[in-house]
């Protein structure tokens, strides 16, 4: 009886396999299992948030691609609230890290060309955007060299730099029968190696 | 304990289902729909660690130490992971602040894109410290952890190889174009975005020692340690995931010429079945050291950083190149691509860029000719670079015409960011309308083509000038001109 319920199951993971990999659009490859229309109960039994995830990722993806293809054809308040609807799920995506900044700064311009009709009401919605991704990258940058200035092994190591950058250059005599130069990215390495040992 | 073991033979017996069935995988390295799913639940390990072997040598694969905390979540697909470099693997960006690298995994594939961020290039004080008005290095002060999702300018110039989303329809829907409903097929692959923050097109292996010219500062001690973080990441890629069945090397601009100079070590370590390169706008020209400028428009440039990032060092980088690929000269960095072409001849090679490129050029020329450097204006300026590009560029497609398996693609003209890189934003406008070819095609050609890689070239810019007004290249200009 157990061996039944063991094939069943694993004949269940095996079209719940075909169903998460759905034939992808790219011409290269080969068609599979295209025809594969759901999962069926056995993989849903051992569906798991990794596999819920992935599946709302893969939906997003196509929700983009779904929203560009048909909003021409949509009435202005639909297309906006689809629109909105995917900014919001942006957000989310870009917070997760599901979304790098340059594909998320990408689609959110093309939010604004499909969703804004006019061309000064555009501009305007596009000068805005621009100034929101100005500031994140100030805020960014400032957040990084606040770090950058406080964090004790990086500044550690930076005071050693100085020191021993000062001592080699000034050997007039390099040990080991080395560069000067290898000499001191040696001299440097293990000075980094020291700062950071944990 | 009776449902477990169940569990255990229901997965088994997937597996062996799976295997019984027809092929079910779409290409050489992806899985099998059952084992992603397994992959969700159970995320496949690393395969080809690196070897002991591996760790010896001017230039080791050196490993992160035991207990090191990397930030890798091996169940985290389809996310950005930040994953730290020790400074034990030698890794370091150029301010001496740590080095890090973004991973984007897949849990269909274990093919890997490897794309190396562009960004200028320096070899002094001012171009090192990203002072205004130089043509400098990007990122000189490091890489913050979260940089995949900082909105920098660079940012914008995100290229279709790095993410998942098919942006290529978004941009042809909103110019009312046909959409292409195909994404590149590497959009699904495991992504390593090397970022750069080095100046030395991930070549170099230096610790500089720029003295202000101003006498205002300290000396800027900067770290010119490309080389080292690429065999870094290269390390940490062996040691945690599986083998690649197809690999492919790719960036714009300093990203491009990085993926070429170490395409033949990485190639070699990685053992992947099937390795692509494409260099997008990276070229290394021929310049046979010494030879005239009047016909090695790039030698001076050379000169420079030969001595600047230790290139010619006893046992540096270009020996190591050398011994990974015995065909190269070292007294003439171009011969690269022959020596490429003949020492992996199953692989399919591709180098594309425009004819117009304003910003690469830029950098090659403008401070080593005084003639540019002072020129009356930037007409006579761009006039100048042009003519010196166009000498580098003739000889780099004649070189590639000549070999079967690395193909040169050379459009003319995109009004967008100075007509550098053909694969950031879009791939849209590097056509060349006289042979109706499409960028893509090209792409395609490398990546999927069977016999010789292809070779094409655009005669004249008119077509592509001639083009109506595109709003989003003017829009990204734009927010590039202002610094965003």
């Amino acid at each position: 009886m157990k061996w039944l319920v063991a094939i069943a199951v694993a004949c269940g993971l095996g079209l719940g396999g075909l169903w998460l990999a759905r034939s992808r659009p790219h011409a290269a490859a080969p068609v599979v299992a295209a025809s594969t229309p759901k999962a069926p109960r056995a993989a849903a039994s051992v569906d798991t948030a990794a596999i819920r995830d992935y599946r709302e990722r893969e939906r997003f993806g196509q929700d983009v691609e779904d929203f560009f293809v048909r909003a021409p054809r949509l009435d202005p308040a639909t297309r906006q609230r689809q629109a909105d609807a995917l900014r919001e799920e942006l957000r989310r995506r870009e917070a997760d890290r599901s979304i790098s900044a340059g594909e998320s700064m990408n689609l959110q311009i093309a939010l604004v060309r499909a969703t804004v009709d006019d061309p000064q009401a555009q501009a305007s919605a596009l000068a805005a955007l621009a100034e929101h991704f100005r500031t994140d990258a100030e805020q960014a940058n400032q957040a990084w060299q606040q770090h950058l200035a406080t964090d004790p092994q990086f500044q550690r190591y930076k005071q050693d730099e100085r020191r021993i950058v000062e001592t080699v250059m000034a050997m007039p005599v390099i040990p080991g029968g080395v560069s000067r130069d290898a000499y001191l990215r040696e001299q440097l390495q293990h000075a980094r190696e020291m700062a950071y040992r944990q | 304990m009776s449902l477990r073991r169940t569990s255990l033979a229901a997965l088994l017996g997937g597996f062996l289902l799976c295997n019984a069935a027809p092929v079910l995988h779409a290409e050489e390295g992806d899985y099998t729909p059952l084992q992603v799913l397994l992959n969700l639940i159970s995320p496949p390990r690393a395969d080809h660690p690196v070897t002991p072997d591996q760790r010896l040598g001017p230039y080791p694969l050196l490993s992160n130490p035991a207990g090191f905390a990397d930030g890798f979540k091996p169940g985290a697909y389809d996310q950005w992971q930040t994953i730290q470099l020790a400074p034990e693997t030698g890794a370091i960006c150029g301010n001496g602040s740590p080095y890090k690298f973004f991973l984007l995994r897949s849990a269909q594939t274990t093919n890997t894109v490897i794309y190396m961020e562009g960004g200028g290039a320096c070899w002094d004080y001012g171009s090192c410290t990203g002072q205004s008005g130089i043509r400098g290095a990007r990122n000189p002060n490091g890489i913050p952890d979260n940089y995949m999702t900082i909105s920098n300018p660079g940012a914008l110039l995100v290229s279709p190889f790095v993410g998942r989303l098919n942006l290529l329809d978004l941009v042809n829907l909103l110019n009312g174009e046909k959409p292409q409903l195909q994404p590149l097929k590497t959009q699904q692959w495991n992504i390593v975005y090397v970022p750069y923050c080095t100046g030395d097109i991930y070549s170099g292996d230096r610790v500089a020692v720029y003295p202000d010219p101003s006498g205002q500062h300290e000396p800027l001690v900067w770290h010119h340690n490309g080389l080292r973080n690429e065999r870094a990441v290269l390390a940490w890629l062996k040691d945690h995931l599986p083998r690649p069945g197809q690999m492919l090397s790719t960036g714009c601009s300093a990203g491009g010429t990085g993926s070429l100079t170490n395409y033949a070590a990485r190639r070699k370590d990685m053992g992947s079945p099937r390795s692509f390169l494409l260099d997008d706008s990276g070229p290394i020209f021929s310049a046979p050291a010494g030879g005239s400028p009047a016909n090695y428009p790039s030698e001076p440039l050379f000169a420079q950083i030969r001595q600047a990032w230790g290139l010619d060092d006893a046992n540096g980088p270009l020996s190591t190149l050398q011994h990974y690929l015995p065909g190269f000269d070292r007294s003439d960095m171009g011969s690269i691509y022959p020596a490429l072409s003949a020492e992996f001849p199953a692989d399919r090679l591709g180098h594309t860029h425009f004819w117009q490129d304003l910003n690469y050029s830029s950098y090659s020329y403008e401070r080593f000719y005084p003639e540019i450097a002072h020129a009356p204006d930037e007409a006579t300026k761009e006039r100048l670079i042009h003519q010196l590009w166009a000498i580098d560029t003739n000889r780099l497609r004649q070189t590639t015409d000549g070999l079967n398996n690395f193909g040169g693609y050379f459009p003319q003209y995109r009004a967008l960011n100075e007509s550098h890189c053909t694969t950031i934003v879009d791939l849209r406008n590097g056509d060349i309308q006289a042979q109706h070819l499409e960028l893509i095609d090209f792409i395609d050609n490398v990546l999927d083509g069977q016999g010789p890689v292809l070779h094409a070239s655009e005669a004249s810019d008119a077509a592509d000038r001639a083009k109506p007004v595109d709003a989003l290249y003017v829009l990204v200009n734009q927010l590039l001109s202002n610094g965003l």
